[in-house]
């Protein structure tokens, strides 16, 4: 893979860095890949960035080497080392690390001398929870206070959707107002990034930290330290995740540290903090289906708002949200929709039934334990589990599969 | 728990931190923990709340006490830091604790870090902070914020009961020596801490899996004027990361606002540090790998099992003969005596790659102690036709075919 011609283009108020990425041993067509900033403010053309923008992608599709125009920051190369063992230990397959090949060299950049911490912002209970407490009790001159946040409108899968339009609009106006608050300047990038990571399994498992490490490192000047939520707690299991504590800092060069904040935090503690805070009140925002004609920021009806609105409840915060509808019904519970493939709703869902029976909710635990017996009954189903999945297995093995139809001849003649 | 009478004092040679140790759950009597340091850099030695906190909240929380309070002010960093590794334990033991609280009487303050900043690098003369040293002088310009400034030195971890308070560096004199060659060499200064800290939970079992990092953080929080950050080299690449008492999870957490703390290196297997030791001249002469302490006048036994391990890369290499520290004896006839046992196993295979075509004999005494590790493996996981045979007269038999079995060997 070559990564060249980087080159700063731009219009009034959107400055943008480019380079074209060659893919060498993969069979992929030439890809431009861009980081615009919405925000006023300039990106770095740090080639940096794009080397932890494409290598994931590289070590997955086989590029031997991954040649970059420009230095390569010696903390970087030894951190892909590091990352390549961790993605070949988590998923195996042929992941060999490329050669890096910068045509300047290795050479260490320099962080601002005054320091200076910034954060992603997304608006979901995560983040806010990581601006509440990262710096808490830092005066802001201090070099380690966040000083700026960040935020991701675009990111270049489905461009099209208006689903995705929707939420990226609603996403952005809770965290401008959240940053603005909060005192915090905010940088607002658009990127085609994801149009090349190829799918958003891949970037769900394996490159969501190195995405948002890239756009780190465009910060490269002003900031000597990123911090990225943490999504899951060290309590509940940490399991293989494109954003993790051990992968992520991989992604740090020695002028903008990347840091993966909260592995301590139960997300019931967040809730508590989030749903108890002014911006958690007012800027909430964790929908994945908004429709242009809900009243409130959240739907109140996708798994994540309704397991958010479980979540204040039982930290008696959902009736003060402005974000959310006031209640949850177990009826909505009973009906929630499932989580990717690649996500387990049980992670999430079982901690809450005991919480909710706390909060004196006991209708919401039935309805939760229920939801997740019938999720559970899902999972054995698909995955051929328990007894009836070895009969299934007898059956397609040595029946061809007739028992399974004689079945459903009889239950369709009955009904 | 209380940490009390924390206190700076001048010594013969230098200065002394000290603060007792009181015990509110536990029962235990009282303990004073110090820590010593000698020549220059004792005028840089601070006597801060956040030093003891770090060493003093891993026993604590062990121990069962349910506040840590302290009389000066504490980094809100920190304190955070702590609770999550404290978590990162119960999640890896799969238990649910609850974290001793954290009380300051002076309450929660972020000291500022030094300007400019500067590095320190834990240094013990082994394998991985000399090889993180090395390429730290690779890629940073000296005049970088990461470029190493001081080596820090931390004596009596495993023996505190063992240091006599009036003269803590006296068993120390041969290490520090050769550690002040080797930083020397770099360009820094070495900055010598003894310490009796580990007494709060002496156990090796525990300082291994649980405290290390956090003592050897304590000593670098002595020093807030002195640096901004502490580096600690990683003891295993990634691949290999178990739950340890230094580990990339809870290192950094050990920070505070004022000296950050560093986990580096963890892209690196043991076999490439020391090929590249190797490859850079001069520093595998005083390399130091021994845990066991062995008597004058050489500072690594040649029979434990890591002496033996990177005795035996070195050999790979052709630089044994080098390193002075280690014994002269027949390499290949020792390691093909040496039963190292399946957990060892894994860091072994590593160095038949580089063995074979260089010492073919050294390969081939590893690869039969391998093959006996692989049957202990076996053995342990009852796995097999001689497993199988085992669980069946466990659970059939009650275990009688093996007492007979054994009866009649012995009898034999």
């Amino acid at each position: 893979m070559k990564i060249g011609a980087i080159r700063r283009t731009g219009t009034a108020g959107e400055d943008t860095i480019e380079a074209r990425v060659e893919w060498e041993d993969a069979g992929r067509p030439p890809f431009d890949l861009h980081f615009s900033f919405l925000s006023g403010d300039v990106p770095a053309a740090d080639p940096n960035a794009f080397l932890i923008a494409v290598f994931v992608a590289a070590l997955r599709d086989g590029e031997r080497r991954i040649a970059v125009e420009g230095a390569i920051c010696p903390v970087l190369r030894d951190g892909l080392r590091a990352a390549a063992a961790v993605l070949g230990s988590w998923y195996g397959g042929d992941r060999r690390m490329p050669a890096l090949e910068p045509s300047e060299g290795f050479r260490a950049g320099y962080p601002p001398a005054a320091g200076g911490e910034a954060i992603f912002l997304s608006g979901g209970l995560d983040s806010l929870d990581l601006l509440l407490s990262r710096g808490a009790g830092l005066p802001r001159e201090h070099p380690a206070a966040v000083r700026r946040a960040i935020f991701v409108t675009r990111c270049g899968l489905f461009p099209d959707e208006p689903q995705l339009a929707e939420t990226g609009a609603r996403s952005e106006r809770a965290v401008r107002a959240t940053a603005a608050e909060a005192g915090l300047p905010l940088t607002v990038v658009s990127t085609n990034l994801l149009g090349l990571q190829g799918s958003l399994r891949s970037f769900a498992l394996e490159s969501h930290g190195s995405f948002f490490a890239a756009i780190a490192q465009l910060l490269s000047g002003r900031v000597s330290t990123v911090a990225l939520a943490a999504s899951d707690d060290v309590m509940s299991g940490l399991h293989p995740w494109g954003s993790h504590p051990l992968l992520d800092p991989l992604f740090g060069t020695s002028a903008v540290r990347f840091v993966h904040d909260g592995i301590g935090i139960k997300r019931e503690e967040k809730a508590a903090r989030v749903g108890g805070s002014e911006p958690g009140r007012r800027h909430l925002y964790t929908c994945s289906f908004p429709l242009p004609g809900d009243p409130l920021l959240n739907c109140g009806r996708c798994e994540k708002c309704l397991r958010t609105m479980v979540e204040l409840l039982v930290a008696g915060a959902l009736a003060e949200s402005e974000t959310f509808p006031r209640d949850v019904t177990a009826d909505a519970i009973r009906s929630l929709p499932g989580v990717p493939s690649y996500r387990r709703l049980d992670y999430y869902w079982e901690p809450m039934a005991s919480g909710a029976r706390r909060a004196g909710r006991p209708d919401l635990a039935d309805a939760i334990d229920e939801r997740l017996e019938a999720n559970r009954r899902a999972e054995e189903w698909e995955r051929d589990r328990g007894w009836t999945g070895l009969l299934r297995r007898l059956d397609r093995r040595w029946l061809g599969g007739r028992a399974l139809a004689f079945r459903r001849r009889i239950a369709r003649g009955a009904r | 728990m209380r940490i009390v009478d924390l206190r700076r004092e001048p010594t013969r040679a230098g200065a002394r931190v000290a603060a007792r140790v009181l015990w509110e759950e536990s029962g235990r009597p009282p303990l004073d923990v110090w820590w010593e340091v000698e020549g220059a850099a004792a005028a840089d030695l601070a006597a801060s709340s956040d030093a003891v906190l770090a060493a003093a909240f891993l026993p604590a929380a062990s121990s069962g006490e349910r506040r840590v309070a302290l009389e000066g002010p504490v980094c809100p960093r920190l304190a955070e830091g702590l609770l999550t590794i404290a978590r990162v334990f119960d999640g890896w033991r799969g238990t649910s604790s609850e974290p001793p609280r954290i009380e300051a009487r002076e309450g929660f303050c972020a000291a500022f870090p030094r300007r400019p900043p500067r590095a320190a690098v834990f240094l013990t003369g082994g394998v991985d902070s000399t090889h993180l040293l090395r390429r730290n002088r690779a890629d940073f310009p000296r005049d970088h914020p990461e470029s190493f400034t001081d080596a820090l030195a931390v004596f009596g971890l495993y023996a505190p009961d063992q240091l006599d308070p009036a003269e803590p560096f006296a068993g120390y004199a041969r290490t520090r020596a050769v550690l002040e060659e080797t930083a020397a060499e770099s360009g820094l200064a070495l900055v010598s801490v003894a310490t009796n800290v580990t007494a709060l939970a002496p156990e090796i079992e525990f300082i291994a899996k649980r405290s290390l990092s956090s003592v050897l953080a304590s000593a670098a929080h002595l020093f807030p004027s002195r640096w901004s950050s502490a580096t600690l080299a990683s003891g295993r690449d990634v691949t290999i990361l178990v739950p340890l008492g230094t580990h990339p999870l809870i290192d950094a957490a050990l920070g505070s606002a004022a000296v950050a703390v560093r986990h580096e290196g963890i892209g690196i297997s043991r076999p490439d540090r020391i090929a590249e030791l190797c490859a850079a001249g001069g520093a595998v002469s005083r390399l130091l790998v021994c845990m066991s302490g062995p008597p004058p006048p050489l500072l690594n036994c040649g029979r434990c099992e890591k002496c033996l391990r990177t005795m035996t890369a070195l050999a790979a290499f052709g630089r044994l003969e080098e390193a002075r520290e280690f014994p002269a004896l027949d390499l290949a006839r020792t390691v093909g005596a040496f039963d190292f046992g399946p957990h060892y196993a894994p860091y072994w295979r590593d160095l038949l790659p580089l063995l074979r075509g260089r010492r073919d004999d050294l390969a081939g005494a590893v690869e039969r102690r391998l093959a006996v590790a692989a049957r202990q493996a076996r053995w342990f996981e009852d796995a097999g036709w001689k497993g199988l045979l085992r669980r069946a007269d466990r659970r059939l038999l009650g275990g009688r075919l093996l007492a007979i079995r054994r009866a009649v060997a012995r009898a034999t």
